[in-house]
């Protein structure tokens, strides 16, 4: 089935895809790396401070998603996609936008409750504001600490049943699904019924 | 009102007043005479030169060495090399003026498991005695060092230049251990991040009083 712009996200929702894609990565890659490697203790503090950064452009990048969503369709699900899977395909992504807001909001009220009380400058540039008053609230340190462990560690697992299911239909179903939200689509932009070169 | 117009038309009470006036004069003018001599600079008394003078504080966090001032400070210094016994040091720095020039310390400085600022604006120090350690500028004061509202002996060894020429100038350190006031008790007592030894640099500048008149 050749896919043609009807089938495509919107420019804006496939730019906010990947480059949130990338930046969750890269999250979750310095996450586990602060979390269980051992390291110099200057690169770990730089490390978080970094990972603190990037979280909050990942809170405000949010909610230009959520927004952008709500005005701008998706495209349907191809007619491939039908029953059990098509409500899976439902739940994981529910899932997969709960976890975008639920992970850097932990975060944020990690950091905002924590003892050590240290600002959240992103990247130098400037200071992000803490939750408010729950300064060193030893109780909301706990359970946010442990949420944004449970739930970094879902949303790892969220991402990877995501992509599983694009390898799915791309080698089971042999349906190129990934063209919906490719970066580019020289076909797609064609008529449909132009002639094959 | 009408009760204090009364009481001021009430000759008996305005004769006792007349007396009790001339007595508060004098005394007033008693009081003020000692004030003056009080106030007047004693022999050893020294004005410091903020502006040419700082007092530093380093530590290392994460491995890295960190150096901050504090902006706000006065120091009282009674000084006579030969009356060492009525020589004196107070000094008070604003809490809230220690800056490092990171944004990430400096935010942190002010918090509560920290300089908890908002409930410790000042921290002092007075000396109890100095004594001399050769006859070459070099001595030792010994005082009281007040952080947090906790206060601990504190100790410091200073070097001061020819007392003869002026400005006089002085250098010491000490180093605290900033767990002796609870300073960053709750975030990191095990110094995981944050050094315990804090070296406080003295660098002072300061000219003889003017004598009194």
């Amino acid at each position: 089935m050749a896919a043609d712009n009807s089938q495509r996200y919107t420019t804006v929702a496939i730019i906010l895809h990947w480059v949130m894609a990338a930046a969750f990565l890269l999250m979750l890659a310095s996450g586990l790396s602060m979390e269980y490697l051992p390291m110099e203790k200057s690169l770990k503090f730089n490390m978080y401070q970094w990972h603190k950064s990037l979280g909050v452009l990942l809170l405000v990048a949010f909610f230009i998603r959520i927004g952008w969503r709500l005005f701008h369709k998706p495209p349907a699900l191809p007619a491939s996609i039908k029953g059990l899977e098509a409500v899976a395909a439902k739940a994981g992504h529910i899932a997969l936008y709960a976890c975008m807001i639920a992970v850097p909001f932990s975060g944020w009220l990690m950091v905002s409750s924590s003892v050590y009380g240290l600002p959240t400058i992103v990247f130098g540039w400037f200071e992000f504001p803490h939750f408010p008053k729950i300064a060193g609230n030893e109780t909301i340190s706990a359970i946010s600490k442990n949420a944004h462990w449970i739930l970094a560690w879902f949303f790892g697992l969220c991402i990877l049943g995501h992509i599983a299911a694009v390898v799915k239909h791309m080698v089971i179903d042999r349906e190129n699904i990934l063209l919906r939200m490719a970066p580019s689509c020289a076909r797609c932009k064609k008529p449909a019924n132009a002639k094959p070169e | 009102m009408q009760k204090f117009t009364a009481l001021m038309q009430n000759p008996v009470f305005r004769k006792r007043m007349i007396v009790f006036g001339i007595a508060k004069k004098t005394v007033m003018a008693a009081v003020l005479a000692f004030s003056m001599d009080a106030s007047a600079a004693q022999a050893g008394d020294y004005v410091v030169d903020y502006k040419k003078s700082k007092v530093e504080f380093s530590g290392t966090h994460a491995g890295n060495a960190f150096t901050g001032q504090f902006g706000t400070w006065t120091a009282v210094i009674t000084f006579d090399p030969a009356q060492l016994d009525t020589s004196k040091i107070v000094a008070t720095f604003d809490t809230n003026t220690a800056k490092t020039g990171n944004s990430m310390y400096d935010g942190t400085l002010p918090q509560a498991d920290w300089f908890d600022v908002k409930n410790h604006a000042q921290a002092t120090f007075t000396s109890t005695a100095i004594t001399a350690k050769d006859d070459a500028g070099n001595y030792t004061a010994v005082g009281d060092l007040t952080i947090r509202g906790i206060t601990k002996p504190a100790t410091f060894d200073f070097t001061l230049s020819d007392l003869a020429q002026s400005p006089v100038t002085a250098k010491g350190s000490l180093t605290l251990d900033r767990m002796e006031y609870d300073i960053g008790k709750k975030s990191d007592a095990s110094a995981e991040w944050v050094s315990r030894d804090i070296v406080i640099a003295l660098d002072i500048t300061a000219t003889p009083a003017p004598a009194a008149e």
